[in-house]
């Protein structure tokens, strides 16, 4: 591609960009300034984060917080304020003189009408380990009939803070669900010791769901990658059993330290070389040649 | 008779990585048949890069070029580059065919790789999966290397890299260190950027980069290297959309309207442009609902992470580019710190790769150097602000590199 001409073409395509759009312009409006127009997508729009100056900092956070307050604003903009309020938070430290006011408007919208605004700002106090957040998540879980969010997303929002101890809540939680929910309490109790017997369990039971093993397949890595291996071993060699799992397992595998730090088991490097050409899932023919190749065959 | 072509920078198999950048090669005669010098003509013959030649260091190189080599021996210089538009898909699939004038027919070959950073959705299905083990093989289930790229994206080290004039030098540098660890892993990898102001589908898919369940945890194809994704302890990747996959996100700045923040030429200014880190950066983190990615402390949890990054800095890369702003001693190419902030100021060496770990630096710097590479010297192992801007090597020096496949070397 000839370099000159296409600079002239991309020039041509910026002065293009620049010449006065015909309807949406993206002018730095205020959202008090467009307040009188009734649509909400068109006062969600005038939300839109503008190139933000430090010389503008305080009016622009100032607005989006009384638009995040306004309960009588429709969800949609309160959204965009949480969004553009997001993106200025992106900025640091240049965003540290608002931050103890964004996180007082965050706790208020913690308990608010909107399930999209509950869930949004209790992630960031969360993210923040954020106390409040934290025992409103806890009594929601102990208590559903006060959940603000579900227990899906509030084992995962008081994951953020690496010292909780989830996992006896998370337990409570995988006993008594279905669905997503129990796959989440099986995620957070990846990190629990105790939970070595139960993720051997699920991962060696063919009758459960294959998204349940697979999640167990990781958490047994992570607590004991030799168990791991050795059980996985077994199945990755049982042609009776899925091979999305056998799959999973062999990925996991490969794409461990143990791979790459440890003799393999020679068993395990028959049984995936003859995989790489007699297996008719290509997903379990892939991980068998990744396998080979991370521990060096 | 044959002829023998050193390029620079081979790696330890002898295989050579080029960019849009030219670098100095020689060609020479390896047992002449006669005393005369002897004309040849290198010509670009690849099946998939492919390369142009000059006798100057210039991006207005050619696919075929005629050189005379003396016969006894000497090397002759010529420059050879990445042809814009046309890198690699493959390892060493661009390919340099040296033939003599008349019956005398070829003297000699150069597989080489047209190495530069692409679009996430015009990735080959090989690229996509290369990229994916090799960045799953870093992430090594939670204990592999991949975890110092997560302690240096962390809140305790926000004034590093947010916030001041040196957020783009140091994602520059962040993201370079990155590469060059997966390319320790496979050679042909490079980081893929997410075009976050176009749809792409391709992305957003069980394959790539995880399609999230109801509760926002990514779900792959069996196998997918990223099944076993391990950060701070806990496995999965937890990531909401707030677009459909084929959908632009909303609020996240076009490309051409990034590229106006820094003002109309002559003036465009980098003081101006750094204003892209709410817009379109912060938006495009912003624009997924929940999820790792839309906090500075947890975003290196997610692989897309990276690559969201990798096109800011190709927009940083686009504006430098349009605006000749390569320069780091002319004054609109740079801006100063403020409040005169250490780490963001053209001489400043960056963390963690310093080593600094006393105040106002973070208590520790994980990672080490920065890794190093075999086709540049640049930018050393303890990079400064200012080693970051010339990425190309426009003013003479060496490139970092790597390039991106719209953005090319001009003189």
């Amino acid at each position: 591609m000839d370099v000159d001409r296409y600079r002239k073409r991309y020039e041509a395509e910026l002065a293009k960009a620049a010449a006065p759009p015909p309807r949406r312009s993206r002018s730095r409006r205020s959202a008090a300034a467009v307040a009188p127009v009734k649509r909400a997508a068109a006062r969600a729009e005038a939300i839109e984060a503008a190139p933000v100056e430090v010389q503008n900092l305080d009016d622009r956070v100032g607005e989006l917080l009384a638009v995040l307050l306004d309960r009588k604003e429709s969800v949609a903009v309160r959204s965009a304020g949480l969004q553009a309020l997001g993106a200025l938070d992106f900025l640091g430290p240049r965003f540290d003189p608002y931050r103890a006011a964004y996180k007082e408007t965050l706790r208020t919208l913690a308990t608010d009408r909107s399930r999209t605004l509950r869930e949004r700002a209790l992630e960031r106090l969360a993210l923040d380990k954020d106390r409040y957040a934290q025992d409103l998540l806890i009594r929601g879980l102990e208590h559903p009939e006060d959940a603000l969010v579900s227990d899906a997303r509030a084992l995962q929002f008081l994951a953020y803070d690496d010292h909780a101890e989830l996992a006896p809540l998370a337990r409570r939680v995988y006993k008594r669900s279905t669905g997503v929910a129990r796959e989440e309490a099986l995620r957070m109790l990846a990190t629990d010791p105790q939970s070595e017997r139960l993720f051997t369990r699920l991962l060696k039971d063919k009758s459960e769901k294959s998204s349940i093993r697979r999640i167990c397949a990781s958490g047994l890595q992570s607590l004991n990658p030799q168990a791991f291996e050795k059980t996985a071993g077994k199945f990755v060699a049982d042609d009776s059993d899925y091979d999305e799992i056998r799959a999973t397992s062999l990925a996991a595998l490969a794409h461990g330290r143990e791979a790459r730090e440890t003799e393999p088991d020679p068993k395990l490097v028959d049984t995936a070389e003859k995989l790489t050409t007699q297996s008719r899932s290509p997903a379990l023919r892939a991980s068998s040649k990744r396998f080979l190749r991370a521990t060096g065959v | 008779m044959t002829v023998d072509l050193v390029l620079p920078g081979a790696d330890p198999m002898g295989r050579v990585f080029v960019t849009w950048t030219p670098v100095e090669a020689q060609a020479r005669l390896v047992n002449p048949t006669g005393s005369l010098g002897v004309k040849v003509t290198l010509r670009s013959v690849g099946a998939g890069g492919q390369v142009s030649f000059a006798t100057t260091r210039t991006h207005l190189g050619t696919p075929t070029l005629s050189l005379t080599l003396p016969s006894s021996g000497a090397p002759v210089r010529f420059f050879v580059a990445g042809a814009f538009g046309r890198p690699s898909v493959g390892l060493g699939d661009a390919l340099i065919e040296v033939r003599g004038t008349g019956s005398v027919g070829v003297l000699g070959t150069k597989p080489l790789t047209v190495r530069v950073r692409k679009d996430a959705q015009t990735l080959t299905a090989g690229e996509r999966d290369r990229f994916l083990a090799a960045l799953g093989t870093l992430n090594g289930g939670g204990s592999g290397r991949f975890r110092d790229f997560r302690d240096m994206h962390v809140m305790r080290a926000v004034s590093e890299a947010h916030g001041n004039v040196g957020f783009l030098p140091w994602h520059r540098a962040y993201l370079l260190d990155l590469e060059r660890e997966l390319q320790l892993l496979d050679a042909t990898v490079t980081l893929p950027y997410w075009r976050f102001d176009r749809p792409a589908p391709k992305l957003f898919t069980r394959r790539f980069l995880g399609v999230p369940n109801s509760a926002g945890v990514l779900q792959f194809t069996a196998g997918h290297p990223f099944e076993s994704w391990r950060t701070d302890n806990k496995p999965g990747i937890e990531r909401t959309p707030g677009f459909l996959p084929n959908e632009v996100p909303a609020r996240v700045l076009r490309e051409v309207e990034t590229i106006a923040l820094g003002g109309p030429r002559p003036n465009a200014s980098y003081a101006s442009f750094i204003g892209m880190e709410s817009n379109p950066h912060g938006e495009a983190h912003m624009s997924f609902r929940l999820g790792f990615i839309n906090d500075i402390g947890t975003a290196a949890r997610d692989p897309l992470f990276f690559m969201l990054h990798a096109n800011v800095d190709r927009l940083w890369a686009k504006w430098q580019w349009i605006h000749k702003r390569t320069d780091p001693a002319r004054a609109r190419a740079f801006a100063p710190a403020f409040p005169n902030r250490i780490g963001h100021r053209l001489g400043d060496m960056m963390w963690p790769w310093n080593g600094a770990k006393t105040a106002p630096r973070p208590p520790a710097a994980p990672g080490g150097t920065l890794a190093p590479s075999t086709s540049t010297t640049a930018p050393g192992n303890k990079p400064t602000v200012r080693s970051m801007i010339d990425f190309q090597g426009v003013g003479g020096g060496p490139s970092l590199g790597f390039a991106y496949d719209d953005v090319p070397f001009e003189l």
